[in-house]
């Protein structure tokens, strides 16, 4: 056993060292290796910096948190992107934390009375922007996670972006099917809503498309701000014999990470880059962009091509991935996972880049569980 | 100087000290933040009882107006708010803080020190937010009106007149039943109504975050939430009904809510000193042996305390609702603003006219509090000010001590002048 751990490892890296000289014949060798990490081998920055644009000086925006910062996940998410915009866009911005829905309308009409360029809501009841837009025809308003059933009102002042992801949370998937020991994974949700369930079924069907006989589990906290819930739930999955939970609480998921690491089990990070939260333990990460969404508003009122209305974006454009993927190129757990895991990392990249470029050419379609129960 | 007026002295001087001393203490945490103190008082005390612009501690009490020859001149006008007054979002807060305050004054009046009213207020909540859209819904089912938009003028008329006080009684008596489960405990059981509040409040948060989750649930949204109240339940808030051209009500949800409160706090004034069901649950508060000897039924007594104090709760719940928010959000009921209104009425020692002012005051540090992220001052400096200002606020009898320390220090000194002086 050792001595074939010793052997494939002393082949990955004579492999990896044949692929680095540009040997074509070490392709060959053996499949692990026919994958060539792109983070290692091409320039890691692969973003450029934007340099700050010298008509912006003037553009001020504000953004309002649904609840304080600190949540490691969505919240922190949005707040990036918003200083992310006043640092490479040279704009003023106001970054406004409540504590909680009763204080949403009172921050929103106060950040109006700025009369900033942009007011960018963060999960705010849906009546509440609507209302205040009507009032305000002149302010316009970026809503990020705010979704109307009856309906988008038909406002000239009002931007919606939708972020799908169905289809990174798939790809999480394929890590979680592929790296299972127990064959039994699963997900904590924050609730039980289609914004949650989105994630879950495409990470289920990832699971599936790679394992066909792993048995999937699924629990919900209730609350997105109760990591104490959500670990005794993560506790239990693991007690009954999964090894590999995806969370999707936001703050509630700190306490799935948390008992992942405590067992010894592993888990699947969401919303922002979460591997290093628990080196070792957190495989990946399914990556919601919301800050890029934030940059977007910030940027669409300095180069004005603000438009009103609904913006859905997912995979293809960018907005939803992995903490893998090129330009986060997190790689903590191929330096603190166990042996056997990042032995296997190579072919789970691969398997996961071939079903990316089906989803993206439409090959493959992952199950849209938003879609499904709007219907 | 008579013996009133310097009491009434006294009595402003304290809370000031302990706000001052409350500033100056948190000014260490303002300075370790790397923010200039001066600057981020000023910033909260605008922010929290200023119009729009004000910048300075100046601006809290002058405005800049324009003369008709074009010059400004500057006028005493702390109340002047063109474009909306922030006073009038802290007496949106203060409303529920009143009313809770006065809930808890109550209870604490009896002898009963019941800190019940957090799950009074979100059950009263929850009664509110359910029968603001499920009875006027019924009603348009047996009126036969398929669209409330065309509805009869008449109909929405007398249903604009009924359904919110129906809500509003609905949830008082839910609220007051709630509390005269603690009442009962206490008075048959004798279980501390501390504890028994404590976990009354506990249980009544999970009911209402199910309800809010599973039954009452009115969509797919990602936060559960439910149904909106209709129209006719809804109380208009100043600024879209009655007062829409008043620019100083601009942005808050300030509406008849704050008449009820104050109402409220005049008739609970004239009930505990002026009637005799007020004093026989005075006396049952100061010693309920003594009480029962004098021959007052102070079993009897704290019940009805239990039961007026859970229905002012119940009434803050509903106009929450009907008032402000219009609809429960899950996370509505883990706020809080119960508790908030027992702090209140703490620090306002159980005094009617300053429950008011102290529930202003508190909204209104809360609201400068929040609003410090606009000057770019973190939020949680705020919540460090607050406490401060709390702690000291609470520390009464050490302030008096104190002071009397200093007046007997200072005495010996000033009696020959005083024999001097020729009376």
């Amino acid at each position: 056993m050792l001595m074939s751990r010793r052997f494939l490892l002393l082949l990955v890296i004579v492999a990896l060292s044949l692929t680095a000289l540009g040997i074509a014949s070490a392709q060959e060798a053996t499949p692990e290796a026919a994958y060539v990490d792109p983070c290692t081998t091409e320039a890691a920055e692969a973003t450029a910096m934007a340099t700050p644009e010298p008509g912006s000086a003037g553009v001020s925006f504000a953004i309002i948190l649904p609840n304080a910062r600190g949540d490691r996940s969505f919240i922190d998410s949005a707040a990036a992107g918003a200083e992310r915009a006043i640092a490479e866009l040279g704009v003023e911005g106001t970054i406004i934390e409540t504590a909680g829905p009763q204080e949403h309308d009172a921050a929103v009409r106060r950040a109006v009375q700025d009369s900033p360029d942009i007011v960018i809501t963060i999960a705010v009841d849906a009546p509440i922007i609507q209302e205040i837009a009507e009032e305000f025809p002149e302010q316009k308003f970026g809503a990020q996670e705010t979704f109307f059933f009856e309906g988008v009102p038909d406002l000239d002042n009002l931007a919606l972006y939708n972020i799908l992801t169905h289809e990174n949370s798939y790809l999480a998937g394929i890590a979680a099917g592929m790296l299972t020991r127990t064959k039994k994974v699963g997900a904590v949700g924050g609730m039980d809503t289609p914004g949650i369930n989105l994630f879950i079924v495409g990470f289920e069907e990832g699971v599936k498309s790679v394992c066909e006989d792993c048995e999937l589990v699924r629990s919900y906290v209730g609350d997105f701000s109760d990591p104490v819930t959500a670990k005794e739930q993560a506790l239990g999955l693991f007690a009954d014999g999964a090894d590999i939970l995806y969370q999707v609480a936001g703050r509630s998921g700190e306490g799935v990470l948390q008992a992942a690491a405590e067992t010894g089990n592993f888990a699947i990070g969401v919303d922002s880059n979460q591997d290093d939260l628990y080196p070792g333990t957190v495989i990946v990460s399914a990556m919601k962009r919301v800050d890029n969404a934030v940059f977007n508003f910030v940027n669409s009122v300095v180069d004005d091509t603000y438009t009103p209305g609904v913006t859905t974006v997912g995979l293809k454009e960018g907005f939803a991935g992995l903490s893998w993927d090129v330009g986060v190129c997190s790689r903590t757990f191929d330096e603190t996972g166990p042996e056997d895991m990042v032995a296997k990392l190579p072919a789970v990249r691969q398997a996961i880049d071939e079903a990316r470029a089906k989803i993206l050419s439409g090959e493959l379609v992952v199950t849209n569980a938003l879609e499904q129960a709007s219907q | 100087m008579p013996r009133r007026l310097r009491q009434t002295l006294d009595n402003l001087a304290i809370p000031l000290l302990a706000v001052v001393l409350g500033l100056v203490v948190s000014s260490v945490f303002v300075l370790m933040a790397r923010t200039d103190p001066v600057q981020t008082y000023q910033r909260m005390f605008c922010e929290g009882f200023g119009a729009k612009g004000c910048q300075t501690f100046g601006d809290l009490l002058v405005t800049q107006t324009e003369n008709e020859d074009g010059s400004t001149s500057t006028v005493f006008a702390p109340f002047y708010g063109a474009g909306g007054h922030r006073l009038a979002v802290v007496l949106e807060r203060a409303t529920l803080l009143i009313l809770t305050a006065l809930s808890a004054t109550v209870a604490f009046k009896a002898g009963l020190f019941s800190i019940g009213m957090d799950g009074q207020f979100v059950l009263g909540a929850i009664t509110a937010a359910f029968l603001g859209y499920w009875l006027p819904g019924q009603v348009y089912v047996l009126a036969g009106v398929a669209d409330p938009e065309s509805a009869p003028q008449t109909l929405l008329t007398v249903m604009h007149l009924l359904m919110p006080p129906l809500c509003i009684a609905a949830a008082m008596a839910v609220g007051a039943v709630y509390s005269w489960i603690a009442g009962f405990l206490k008075v048959r059981l004798n279980v501390n109504e501390l504890i028994s509040t404590i976990i009354l409040n506990a249980i009544a948060v999970q009911i209402v975050n199910y309800l809010v989750r599973y039954p009452l649930r009115s969509d797919f949204n990602s936060t559960a939430r439910t149904t909106r109240i209709d129209d006719t339940a809804w109380l208009i808030p100043f600024n879209r009904g009655l007062f829409q051209d008043v620019e100083w009500f601009s942005g808050s949800r300030l509406g008849i809510g704050i008449v009820i409160a104050i109402l409220a706090a005049v008739i609970i004034w004239f009930f505990l000193w002026r009637t005799t069901a007020g004093y026989e649950q005075r006396m049952a508060g100061g010693s309920r042996l003594f009480a029962r000897f004098g021959g007052i039924p102070s079993e009897q007594a704290a019940l009805r305390a239990m039961l007026i104090s859970g229905a002012l709760s119940g009434l803050a719940g509903a106009i929450a609702i009907l008032g402000i928010e219009r609809r429960v959000v899950d996370g509505y009921a883990a706020v809080g603003i119960g508790f908030d209104g027992v702090m209140v009425a703490i620090l306002a020692r159980e005094s009617i006219p300053a429950i008011i002012v102290v529930a202003m005051f508190f909204a209104g540090l809360q609201q400068g509090a929040t609003n410090l992220q606009f000057g770019d001052l973190p939020r949680q400096l705020g919540s460090i000010i607050i406490a401060f200002i709390i702690l000291f606020s609470s520390m009464e009898t050490f302030f008096r001590n104190l002071i009397n320390r200093i007046q007997t220090r200072l005495r010996p000194q000033r009696a020959p002048a005083a024999e001097v002086r020729p009376s």
